[in-house]
């Protein structure tokens, strides 16, 4: 059911767009998650959700209500800043349980539900103590706590995560989810990075420049991305990005030579292949799609030299030296050559993106 | 051979020690880190070698010289902060050249060192431009190669990527690291980013409550942990760390998880003799939830069933949240259609994958 309606929102800030047509719709009990790069629009929008900007244009429905004018206090719509504020003279635990208490509730339940959250949070050592004390990161998580104690039926949620270790992230990004799925509570959360937005949203939506670029479930945007644009965005180790050249070789098949340093053939639609013919195309690789091996060649293998490892845990990032290129890959086993050593990556034809060097637009099949 | 020495380093503010006992070595041209949470006292530790702070006990040797009642500027050390330091109002070129110009360097080495630090940090194109208008990622850089130009015997980093976004931060720990291994820098690299960490650093010393829990190097400190903590703040998702006791049964031991019916047989009695002393006690078994395997259909190997709590989509790959009681066990697998949340499914643990902690020490066993 469509819970949130969002219709054409425009909003200039004098000669600058901040925001463009932007048009998207929330279900109920949704998280719906807003990924872009700083500078993209993301808070603006979130701002105007919660009432605390006018759009210039366009129209707002909350439960078929149009609310696009109705003042903040009227929209029943809870919102965490990526520093909210916290009453620095008072504890910890007053700072969380104050919006209980302004709801009234009894003594004993408000003291149960901060303990949970404090614990959930790994602040229950904050409690007795004013915020003054708190390093960066403690101030947050009072000031997240804090927020979420009194289910908002919609909560929007700008950076939430931002100022907070990296082992709490993850840890806090898993609550929040299932947090979200207990009380159905439907959320907008936004994020400047798309492995978070991606990890905590059942839709995500590309905010880039303004505009929305894509939206769709993660495993859309991730592994069907528009553009070279989105594909770039959403992709962290970085996407590879190489030219090549496209040449007919038979019906609805091409042989691209990428950057000289690999020929590879790929099937695809007749009239991609009519408008990119003898031209040049962009290819985007990431860096998880490479197979790495240490003997060669084979088909579709490009020899390199290893010029860095990176330990991701079980997994290693490598960087390979192809030619002139550094070519990024992602290594699933256990690697045992060292930096400088002759190494192997083999690419497969279908995991591999092509786009229009002009538009930018992805070119499928 | 040894660039620093840390000596059992002890820093109390008031009745809080900060650090207590803290002793470590690093090599000339190695990229050491010390990690862990906020409060840990790796910044203290780094303040200390600095001569920001002045340990309370221990020694520290740089380069074979007993530094510890040395101020700062005798040291050869340079720091870098996660606010950059780069004078907003001038030049690129004046931000790399200023720390030679304070040390009275002829101006005809200045220029030839500046080009040199600006090819390898790729601010050839900026050295004009004011260093306040560029973009985060060259604001690190500068401040990088601020710190790096005066050739210190070692260049100490505190949290530098803290503040820069998720892609650039990708992207710097990768220069970074090349950069540290094309100019042979030592580097003291201090992060609560675990990731970090790894993907830098030669050797890792993972800190909690002003101690080092364990030193080594990245695969070491994934693959072998020697204490709880270890394990649950090294690799991302994080470790399921489950609740069991250790019982025998026909000559066999088995791991009883806590509050659940969940037996895993993990080998003979008689081959395990590590295990003979732990009989019936409380332990902490660790499962890495890339090693936890999932089938939609019960085959042999496989030992229990759970249903899917919730799915955390990771490009492709993806998190899978599986309850246990009231507990969760997550577990990361390739991309699949085949899984959605409410599924019911059969889980299997490969039993050489399984880190055994004491209960009570948080010790690793076996």
């Amino acid at each position: 059911m469509v819970y949130l309606e969002v219709k054409n929102i425009s909003k200039k800030f004098g000669e600058v767009t901040v925001l463009r047509n932007i048009s998207f719709e929330v279900n109920q009990g949704e998280i719906f998650a807003i990924a872009g790069p700083p500078g993209a629009g993301k808070t603006t929008l979130l701002k105007i959700l919660a009432g605390l900007i006018t759009p210039d244009e366009g129209i707002i429905y909350l439960e078929g209500r149009n609310i696009t004018g109705i003042p903040p206090s009227e929209r029943n719509i809870g919102m965490v800043f990526e520093m909210p504020p916290v009453y620095p003279d008072r504890t910890g635990f007053e700072n969380i349980a104050f919006p209980l208490r302004l709801q009234k509730l009894p003594k004993d339940h408000i003291e149960k539900r901060v303990y949970e959250i404090a614990e959930l949070l790994g602040i229950k050592h904050l409690l007795n103590r004013p915020p003054t004390t708190y390093s960066g990161g403690e101030y947050q998580r009072v000031a997240l706590a804090r927020a979420l104690v009194r289910n908002p039926s919609i909560l929007l949620l700008d950076e939430p995560l931002r100022n907070l270790d990296a082992k709490i992230q993850e840890s806090m990004r898993s609550w929040l989810k299932r947090l979200q799925r207990e009380l159905k509570t439907t959320v907008i959360y936004s994020t400047h990075d798309p492995l978070d937005a991606m990890a905590i949203g059942d839709r995500v939506s590309i905010l880039i420049g303004g505009s929305i670029k894509q939206l769709g479930s993660p495993t859309e945007v991730y592994s069907s991305p528009v553009s070279l644009e989105v594909a770039e965005y959403t992709s962290i180790p970085a996407l590879n990005i190489l030219k090549g050249k496209m040449r007919e070789v038979d019906q609805n098949l091409v042989e691209i030579d990428i950057n000289g340093i690999l020929k590879i053939r790929k099937k695809l639609i007749k009239p991609i292949i009519e408008e990119f013919r003898e031209k040049e195309i962009i290819i985007g690789i990431r860096p998880r799609e490479i197979d790495i091996s240490e003997v060669g060649p084979s088909e579709n293998t490009i020899a390199g030299k290893l010029v860095l490892v990176q330990t991701i845990g079980s997994e290693n990032l490598i960087t390979v030296e192809v030619d002139k290129y550094l070519i990024r890959a992602l290594s699933k086993k256990k690697l045992t050559l060292t930096e400088g050593s002759n190494i192997f990556l083999t690419l497969n034809p279908d995991r591999i993106y092509l786009f229009d060097p002009e538009t930018g637009a992805a070119l499928y099949f | 051979m040894d660039k620093l020495i840390v000596e059992n380093l002890t820093k109390r503010f008031g009745d809080l020690v900060a650090v207590k006992n803290v002793s470590f070595n690093i090599k000339e041209g190695e990229f050491f880190s010390l990690l862990g949470p906020s409060g840990c006292g790796k910044t203290t530790t780094l303040r200390c070698i600095a001569g920001l702070e002045t340990p309370d006990e221990g020694r520290i040797i740089i380069k074979n010289r007993d530094v510890t009642r040395l101020p700062p500027q005798e040291r050869g050390v340079s720091l870098v902060f996660q606010e950059f330091a780069v004078f907003p109002h001038m030049t690129v070129y004046e931000n790399l050249a200023f720390g030679l110009k304070v040390r009275k360097t002829p101006k005809e080495e200045i220029k030839k060192k500046v080009l040199e630090i600006a090819e390898t940090l790729n601010l050839k194109e900026s050295l004009g431009k004011i260093a306040g208008r560029l973009g985060l990622s060259e604001k690190q850089r500068i401040a990088l190669g601020r710190s790096i130009i005066v050739e210190p015997e070692i260049l100490l980093l505190d949290e530098p990527l803290t503040l820069v976004d998720a892609k650039v931060k990708e992207a710097m720990r990768r220069e970074l690291r090349r950069l540290q291994r094309e100019l042979k820098i030592t580097i003291l690299y201090v992060t609560h980013d675990q990731l970090e960490a790894m993907m830098m650093s030669d050797r890792i010393a993972v800190m909690d409550a002003g101690r080092i829990l364990q030193i080594g190097t990245p695969t070491e400190i994934y693959e072998d942990p020697k204490k709880v903590f270890v394990a649950r703040f090294i690799g991302s998702p994080t470790i399921n760390l489950l609740e069991s006791k250790l019982i025998t049964e026909k000559d066999e031991y088995a791991l009883l998880i806590k509050d659940t019916e969940v037996k895993i047989h993990i080998g003979k009695a008689s081959e395990r003799n590590v295990l003979s002393k732990h009989s019936g006690r409380e332990l902490v078994a660790g499962i890495r939830p890339e090693d936890i395997n999932i089938s939609k259909e019960l085959e042999p190997g496989y030992h229990f069933s759970s249903t899917i709590e919730f799915i955390e989509m990771m490009g492709e790959r993806m998190e899978v949240y599986l309850k246990l009681n009231e507990e969760y066990i997550r577990a990361l697998t390739p991309l699949r259609t085949d899984l959605k949340e409410g599924d019911r499914v059969y889980v299997r643990i490969p039993l050489d994958k399984i880190l055994l902690f004491e209960a009570g020490t948080e010790e690793r066993i076996l």
